[in-house]
Order: C-alpha cells, then structure tokens, then sequence
C-alpha cells in the first residue's frame, strides 16, 4: 500500500519535471524570435509603404470630365444623351404650362435615356435612388425638374431596362433668368448602387450622388433627329 | 480493453463525422434569404382562369406589337408586348387593385408601362371581372426568349400571386395593337 503511494509520487515528480522541461524549452524557443526587432521593422514598411502612396497628404480629387454635346454619358448605370437645351414660351410636349401673363418662359433639356441596370428605374429618382434622371441640372437651378416623354408629353416616371427614350427636363424660369445663345452648363450625375439590407432587404439602393461630368452648351432650339 | 479503444479513438472519428454531414445538411435544407416574404404563386395559361388570395385573372390574349395605341388617341411606337386581360377581386374591394404586373425576361425584370390608359393600377371588384390590357415596353433583344408575367395587388410580400410563361419568340409581330378600353368583362 505505501509501496503504491511512494510510487505514485515518484510518477507525479516525473511528470512535472518533464512538463517543466517543455516549458522550459517552449519558452527559449519563443525567445529566440525578436520580437522588438519585428515589430520596429513591420512599422518601417507601414510608414514607407504609406509614403510612397504620398503620406498624409490630400488625396486631389480629379474634377468631373468635360463632354461634348450629344456625347454618351455612363454614370448611375444610365447612359445619357444630352441634345440640347432650349427656352419656350410655350409648353410643347414639357411637363409645365408657362403663365403667359406673367412671362414666364420653361428651360427644356432634351437627353436620349437608357436605364442599363436589370430593373426598372425610377426617373426622376427618390430618397433610395439617387442620381438619376432627375438630378440633372442645369445653369445653377436648384430644383428638380419635371419630366415628360418627347414623343408625346406623357409624364415619365419609370425607365425600363435597356429600352431607350427621349425625355424632356423641365424647369420653370423667370422673363430674364435666360436668354437664347447664353452659354449654361448641365451637371449629370453619378452614383453608386448597393442591395439593402435589414428593413431595406432587397431593395436596389443609389447613394453617394455626385457631380460626374460636366456638360457646357448654349441655349438654343433643339433640332434633334 | 477493446472498449477503451473503441472509447477513445472511434467514438470522437463517428461524432465529428455525424456532426459534419449534419451541418452540411442543415446548410442545404436551408432557404435563402427573404424565402419568408415569397409571394405564393399560382401558375395561369392563357384563357384558363386562375386565382391567386384576392385575385381571379384570366388572361384573354397576348400580341407583340410595333405601336400601341389606347381608346383616347395615345400611340407610342417600339416593341410592345400587350396582355389583355379579365380581372377580379375574390374576397375584398378593399385594396384590391392590379397594382403588380411585371415581366421577367432571363435576367431582366419590366413593369408594365403607365404610359397611355392600361389596366394597371385599376380598382378591381369582388366576383364581377374587369377587363383591360396592360403593355411591356422591351428592348428588341428580349423576342428570343421566353418571359414570366406577375399579375399582384399592391405588395407581392407573402400575398398570392398569378404567373403565366410567355415564350417571347413565338409571337408575330402585328404592325398596331390598339389596348382594350378598361370596362366590364363580357
């Protein structure tokens, strides 16, 4: 009986001795590894790496490409045309009635839409579809236009995938707000597209509208094909 | 003896495995995401009525057209596919309007256009049918393939809804197709 329990105990120190061998041997091991000289080292390539990119300094933002008219614009998945941009008295096929009596005119910008994402679009777009067509602007108007089909003045509300259409954009002006040969410059937009989620799941959202190209023209009638 | 090692070697090897091919069963049984809010589909061909919860729709005809042209002089020209269509409401009036009606064509989706005077977003009435047609404007390179119709009321999520195949390829283009005036079903 005692035999056993003196045995036991020459067993336990055995193995405590061997595991303190391991340790031991683990622990010169990972002192070997300099582990001061490794991360002074991965700092010099992070701050080098960065200083190639330029450091701190400001990234330039490279500015929105000029087009020329009747050039094709590709941005927020729409591909638009701009054919011109013309002053009425009256209303032709826009979507807005100019008060004879107090001489209002419309300022109309006439672009060729195709809709190049899978699903319908909205074309005057929304809170979660931002950068369509409706966030074209023009000679430094603030609101949104009004759209309408060049072909028969219907309202335009929706752009289907890769169908083409011309679309008339209206803004209500002033008597001397513009004039025929003054030269304006359109902004069209641009935009990213991202699937929501949670609450919005499934729903195709576009944010982070922006400037993508600049267009300069004069104001003149639209003799387009 | 032999049960030790049974105990100690096999007995771990047949856990892991069993709770492998569990998961990788549990991963396949699974529905992807949003299958909750799937509408319930009744499939429709044409002239045979079909009812999904609050719908009864019987499509009467299908054309491929290269202008449409409604009853109060509106014509566009294009590619133009037109439903024409009897609808009803089957249990309630109430928000019972043919507000979805898209078309599925591989990986594209159209809704039905709310230009001219169509069927789309009419009111629809408890058993007595409604008839009218509804137009898809498409890009000339979706007549190769075949399209699925989605007629709903208002919001597809967890509702039934009517689905017809219709194999784009197939239809004869007519020079006109004038829609039909929305009224009573005869």
């Amino acid at each position: 009986m005692g035999e056993e329990k003196a045995s036991g105990a020459a067993a336990a120190r055995a193995n405590a001795s061997a595991r303190a061998k391991v340790l031991g041997w683990a622990r010169r091991t990972v002192d070997l590894v300099p582990t001061g000289w490794l991360i002074t080292g991965a700092g010099a390539v992070l701050l080098a790496t960065t200083a190639a990119f330029g450091g701190l300094a400001t990234v330039p933002v490279a500015p929105a490409p000029e087009l020329a008219a009747g050039e094709v614009y590709t941005g927020s998945d729409l591909e638009v045309t701009v054919l011109g941009v013309e002053l009425r008295d009256d209303q032709g096929n826009s979507a807005i009635y100019p008060d004879p009596d107090s001489g209002e005119k419309v300022l109309v910008v006439t672009v060729d839409v195709t809709n190049r994402f899978e699903k319908p679009r909205s074309a005057s777009g929304g809170e979660f579809d931002e950068g369509s067509v409706g966030a074209i602007r023009v000679g430094g108007l603030e609101d949104d236009p009004l759209l309408s089909y060049a072909e028969d003045g219907g309202t335009a509300t929706t752009l289907q995938p890769d169908v083409p259409v011309r679309l008339l954009l209206a803004w209500r002006v002033g008597t001397d707000d513009f004039h025929d040969g003054d030269a304006v410059t359109l902004t069209l937009p641009a935009s990213t597209h991202r699937v929501g989620d949670s609450l919005l799941r499934g729903t195709d959202l576009w944010e982070d509208p922006h400037v993508g190209a600049t267009m300069t023209t004069t104001v003149e009638q639209v003799s387009a094909p | 003896m032999m049960s030790g090692v049974v105990r100690s070697k096999v007995v771990p090897w047949v856990l892991t495995a069993a709770l492998l091919v569990g998961a990788w069963a549990i991963v396949k049984v699974t529905l992807p995401v949003g299958s909750a809010q799937e509408p319930f589909v009744t499939a429709a061909t044409l002239d045979e009525t079909a009812s999904a919860r609050n719908l009864v729709v019987t499509v009467t005809d299908v054309h491929a057209a290269r202008a449409v042209t409604d009853d109060a002089g509106w014509s566009a020209d294009g590619a133009w596919l037109v439903i024409d269509l009897d609808a009803a409401a089957q249990v309630t009036q109430q928000g019972a309007s043919l507000r979805t009606a898209t078309l599925v064509v591989g990986n594209r989706t159209f809704s039905a256009t709310e230009r001219g005077t169509t069927f789309l977003d009419q009111a629809l009435v408890t058993g007595v049918p409604r008839s009218g047609s509804l137009a898809f404007q498409l890009p000339d390179d979706a007549w190769t393939e075949h399209g699925t119709l989605r007629l709903g009321l208002a919001n597809p999520v967890l509702d039934g809804v009517i689905e017809m195949r219709i194999d784009l390829a197939d239809l004869p283009f007519e020079r006109e197709v004038s829609l039909q005036e929305n009224g009573w079903a005869r």
